[in-house]
């Protein structure tokens, strides 16, 4: 039985899927001095943030990280973890756009992105940690797959491993400065958890945040709420201002300035914030945190008081 | 009101009141892990309905393998926002490890079956 027309066949539907969008950008990229780990089985997380780390600044090792990310019985080590350990290590764990731009605007900016690949297929997923370190618009991507040496990757191979694994990718970042691809609200969202366990670096990752994106209402609300707990109120209740006058329909950020202004004794502001809120058209959990906010205002009295921008 | 018999408490009351109480956060703040996750996602409301707690992930750790002290400091390390993201669905998260000698007549027919599949992922790249 000839074959060759079914090879055909299946040839040109193979080639069908085949067209690569046009590389984002022209030039190569190879980033110098991010280790490569030979990894242990199953050692792919400890190994691919250990290399991610290490080129962070931070004094770690594949062998120190493995009591904090591996998981026996699953094989492996999970996402969330990796984003838990690098904020236990001081860094900031920043999601990555979904797309290949912002990838190597990471590499442009000298960091390498941690990305989850499937090896496998959808239905029968393998998953593994890599490390990106290079990337070249004829040969491809250059990774650190738990070899003692990166890896060369085609752009294609790449690209599908990396998109059936749901595109997530990772930064490792410095809280004083903000890597060029990061969109605000992942950059807040990598800062807020440290609020808790380290917060003047979440002091300086939303203070770096305000210089570079004023005009964003989410990172004066951060601000705003890190200040206060700070327990400077009058920089906390100017970064709430601005939040509230760049999105005044946002009625998260208006119960946290009528919190602030009521903690500095302005009960009167702290009511003209929340007044034109309908509480039943809120989602009920928003609702709550205003009807409690109004609750502990309305039980004290009128009080105006002067401005903090004022000199 | 025999509390407010004391000259001292009624001053520090008032001063208590008119100086509000700063340093303690007002239960009604709303903290900036969520404010940050409903802008990078709009289910949170949904999601935080499904309450679970940082004990029900630890004793997850825990019953897969990993030490228990370790476990209790892992989980931990987890933000608020991620132990509800994860609590639920922590069974079916990805666990990277490795198989690189994955390769048999299964994978190869699935691997082509889903290139030639409907979905071209190159054209969402």
């Amino acid at each position: 039985m000839d074959l060759r027309p079914l090879w055909l066949a299946l040839g040109l539907t193979l080639a069908g899927c085949a067209a690569l969008p046009p590389s984002p950008v022209a030039e190569a990229v190879q980033l110098v001095g991010v280790p490569a780990h030979a990894q242990e089985e199953l050692q792919c997380g400890p190994a691919a943030l250990s290399s991610a780390l290490q080129a962070s600044g931070v004094e770690t090792s594949p062998e120190a990280l493995k009591k904090d990310l591996f998981i026996p019985a699953r094989g492996g080590s999970l996402q969330v973890e990796l984003l838990a350990q690098t904020r236990r290590h001081g860094r900031l764990p920043v999601q990555l756009p979904a797309e290949e731009a912002a990838l190597i605007a990471a590499l442009r900016d000298g960091l390498p992105p941690l990305v989850l690949l499937n090896l496998g297929v959808r239905s029968y997923p393998v998953w593994h940690y890599a490390v990106l370190v290079g990337y070249d618009p004829e040969q491809g991507y250059l990774l650190n797959d738990g070899k003692a040496e990166p890896s060369r990757y085609s752009r294609r191979s790449f690209l599908r491993r990396w998109d059936w694994a749901g595109r997530w990718a990772l930064l490792v970042s410095r809280p004083e400065q903000i890597p060029e691809p990061v969109r605000p609200p992942d950059w807040i969202a990598a800062a807020a958890p440290l609020e808790r366990s380290a917060p003047p670096l979440a002091a300086t990752a939303y203070r770096v945040a305000a210089q570079r994106w004023p005009e964003q209402a989410l990172v004066q609300a951060a601000l705003g709420a890190e200040r206060y707990a700070a327990g400077d109120l009058a920089a906390s209740v100017q970064a709430l201002r601005k939040a509230v006058a760049l999105e005044p329909d946002n009625a998260a950020y208006a119960n946290n300035l009528a919190n602030v202004e009521w903690a500095r004794g302005c009960a009167t502001a702290a009511r003209t914030a929340l007044a034109k809120f309908d509480l039943a058209a809120l989602p009920p959990a928003l609702a709550a945190s205003l009807g409690q906010t109004i609750a502990e205002i309305s039980a004290a009295p009128a009080a105006a008081c002067p401005d903090p921008a004022a000199p | 009101m025999k509390n407010f018999k004391s000259p001292l408490a009624v001053v520090l009351s008032a001063g208590l009141i008119l100086m509000g109480t700063p340093g303690v956060s007002p239960a009604a703040m709303i903290g900036t892990e969520r404010l940050a996750a409903q802008s990078q996602r709009a289910d949170t409301e949904a999601r935080l309905q499904n309450l679970l707690s940082r004990e029900d992930v630890q004793q997850q750790l825990t019953a897969w393998g990993v030490d228990p002290v370790q476990a209790k400091s892992r989980a931990a390390a987890m933000s608020d926002e991620e132990i509800q993201r994860v609590a639920a669905t922590l069974d079916q998260q990805p666990a990277g490890g490795d198989v690189f000698g994955l390769i048999g007549v299964v994978f190869v027919v699935l691997l082509i079956l889903e290139l030639v599949g409907v979905t071209n992922i190159f054209s969402r790249i």
